[in-house]
């Protein structure tokens, strides 16, 4: 391998990290200190396309982390770049400085490799930088039976399968719908006494169908004054991309703009969940 | 050493992927922590001076400016502002490196030992004769003490410049033998060698257990290696020979006798003593110029009264 930027003293630690990737991963073929993208002012040590679609970029370094860094961090996260970055370091990091490194690469989404006489081990795996950077609400913020789910919500998201993640939260919306339509049924909340919400009778019924019969039956001059129409509305526009888990991306672009998608379906079904839960909490359900 | 002329020097912006490093930079390693600096200034500020550089078969190669190309290598950075300079020759390529880096930046004193030799094979060919240190030092902008600091790393076997070679590799704070380690150690066996030969065997044994001693803390600091060759020249302070090639022995074999202990057991008192009578005749020297007449009472009372206790000292000694 042929370096230009990259110290001495770390190229058998770039070359062991690419024999590591090839033998593990079966990724051969890298670029060396190319430039990662016109607008970006970095060059990874070493680069790589992944045959799901997203690059892998490789800094080699004496430290698991390093400041400069955080702009190419930010990129990806900003453009919802589908990028994987890595850092590969030598072993002997001393250990108060170990620690640290490491658990700002991991707050980053940075993956750490560290090479030793020829071996890498993971210390831990790089996050795809594209769903990283996806907003979290605080889980202060919501009623105590919801934090579990968001939690492994967002690290399903974060760890790479953004459907699943957006599906865990969608889950979580749909329950409480269910109970809301039962409460309003029992309590006869509704426009005509005798209207009844057919879905609402068991759990197995299909979600769309019970969201319509809330918006049509449900009297809103006799529910608590948060949970409007409107609210209900945004609940039952989530019901059609419910199971839309969505294709495997062809190529980068289409991983791009996937994950931009799904990022912004999963801030806003969070954001939903909040503010339904907010609403339907006089309903006591 | 044949200058350049700045006249003929031209400065311009030239693109980073034209540019080569320049293999005879005596130069090996480039720390990242010190490069990361460097980026993130270059990043916010771009290169504010330019590099130096000369034309070769359509490309340039470096000549002053190495940390900062690479950094812009890294940033992505299209182009550099440069000055581009005629090619020198050889020797003029490589005394240009010295003249540049060695006095500006704080240069590994190995990677200056290790084109040292090449210098001096270079300058022995121009000269037609050996040159001198002195001569040495004005080509090179070295002071004569790195030149003999760096001779003696030089001389050392391949193996330990090589196990330099990989503690440099860390970052400063990190590397356990430096090279005043090796000065040091090398300086104490060059004068048991000299002075007390029987006491030096195997020198690289020697080394390797100094090495051991010191990465294990028996010997706790570069200055107790200065006793080693203190206890080599026992003969200087009428010390006894026998015990320092004894003791000398000891240190040099693998176990936990320091050099301090060495010191201790062998040529302590004898320096002592020394040090005590060259005080004396000093102090002796000075009160023999004094006028008498300028001197009051006090003073002589005191003088008395530490004859006095020195003769109780004495007598209590014979």
């Amino acid at each position: 391998m042929n370096f230009r930027a990259l110290p001495v003293q770390l190229h058998s630690t770039a070359e062991d990290v690419a024999r590591f990737f090839k033998n593990d991963r079966g990724i051969s073929k890298f670029a060396i200190e190319e430039p990662a993208n016109k607008d970006l002012d970095y060059r990874p040590t070493l680069q790589a396309s992944s045959p799901e679609c997203y690059d892998i970029w490789i800094e080699v370094s004496e430290l698991p982390y390093l400041r400069s860094l955080d702009r190419a961090v930010l990129y990806c996260v900003t453009n919802a770049r589908p990028v994987k970055l890595y850092v590969a370091f030598p072993s002997g990091v001393p250990t108060s400085e170990y620690k640290k490194h490491v658990d700002e690469a991991r707050a980053n989404g940075v993956g750490a490799i560290e090479a030793a006489a020829g071996r890498c081990t993971v210390i831990h795996e790089a996050r795809l930088l594209s769903l990283a950077g996806v907003r979290c609400e605080e889980r202060s913020k919501f009623p105590q039976r919801y934090r579990a789910a968001l939690s492994s919500a967002e690290t399903t998201f974060k760890n790479g399968d953004p459907s699943k993640g957006c599906a865990i939260v969608y889950d979580e919306i749909e329950a409480l719908s269910r109970r809301v339509a039962k409460k309003i049924q029992s309590k006869k909340l509704t426009t005509k006494a005798a209207a009844v919400i057919p879905t609402a009778k068991t759990d197995r019924e299909n979600w769309a169908p019970l969201m319509e019969a809330l918006l049509r039956e449900a009297d809103f001059n006799k529910l608590p004054k948060e949970l409007t129409k409107n609210m209900l509305m945004r609940v039952a526009a989530l019901t059609s991309v419910r199971n839309d888990s969505g294709h495997k991306p062809k190529n980068k672009a289409a991983q791009t703009k996937r994950d931009r998608e799904l990022r912004t379906r999963f801030e806003s079904a969070v954001d939903i969940l909040r503010d339904f839960a907010d609403a339907a909490k006089a309903l006591h359900v | 050493m044949d200058t350049l002329s700045p006249a003929k020097a031209e400065l311009t912006d030239i693109a980073v992927e034209r540019i080569d490093r320049n293999p005879e930079n005596p130069r090996i390693y480039f720390r990242p922590a010190e490069l990361e600096t460097l980026l993130n200034s270059i990043r916010r500020h771009g290169v504010q001076v330019p590099i130096s550089v000369y034309k070769e078969r359509g490309r340039y190669v470096l000549i002053d400016g190495e940390r900062r190309w690479r950094c812009s290598l890294k940033l992505n950075r299209q182009t550099i502002p440069a000055l581009v300079q005629e090619k020198p020759d050889a020797l003029g390529n490589l005394l240009l490196m010295f003249n540049i880096h060695a006095l500006r930046e704080q240069w590994d004193l190995l990677t200056i030992a290790m084109k040292l030799p090449r210098v001096i094979a270079l300058l022995r060919s121009r000269l037609q004769r050996e040159p001198t240190e002195k001569e040495i030092a004005e080509e090179t902008g070295l002071r004569r003490s790195e030149i003999r600091r760096s001779k003696l790393l030089m001389e050392m076997p391949e193996e330990y410049r090589d196990q330099l070679l990989s503690e440099l590799k860390r970052p400063k704070n990190q590397q356990q033998l430096s090279e005043d380690f090796f000065i040091e150690m090398e300086r104490a066996l060059k004068t048991v060698e000299r002075a007390l030969p029987d006491a030096l065997h195997d020198k690289n044994g020697a080394r390797d257990v100094l090495i051991e001693k010191y990465r294990k803390e028996v010997i706790p600091n570069l200055i107790d290696l200065r006793y080693i060759p203190k206890i080599a020249r026992a003969a200087n302070v009428s010390a006894d020979r026998g015990k320092a090639v004894k003791v000398l022995k000891a240190l040099f074999s693998p176990n936990r006798y320091s050099a301090e202990e060495a010191y201790t057991d062998s040529v302590s008192e004898a320096y002592t003593e020394r040090d005590l009578i060259k005080r004396l005749e000093t102090l002796v020297d000075r009160l023999e110029h004094i006028d008498v007449r300028s001197t009051d009472r006090t003073f002589r009372d005191t003088l008395r009264e530490l004859l006095s206790r020195l003769n109780q000292i004495l007598a209590r000694l014979s």
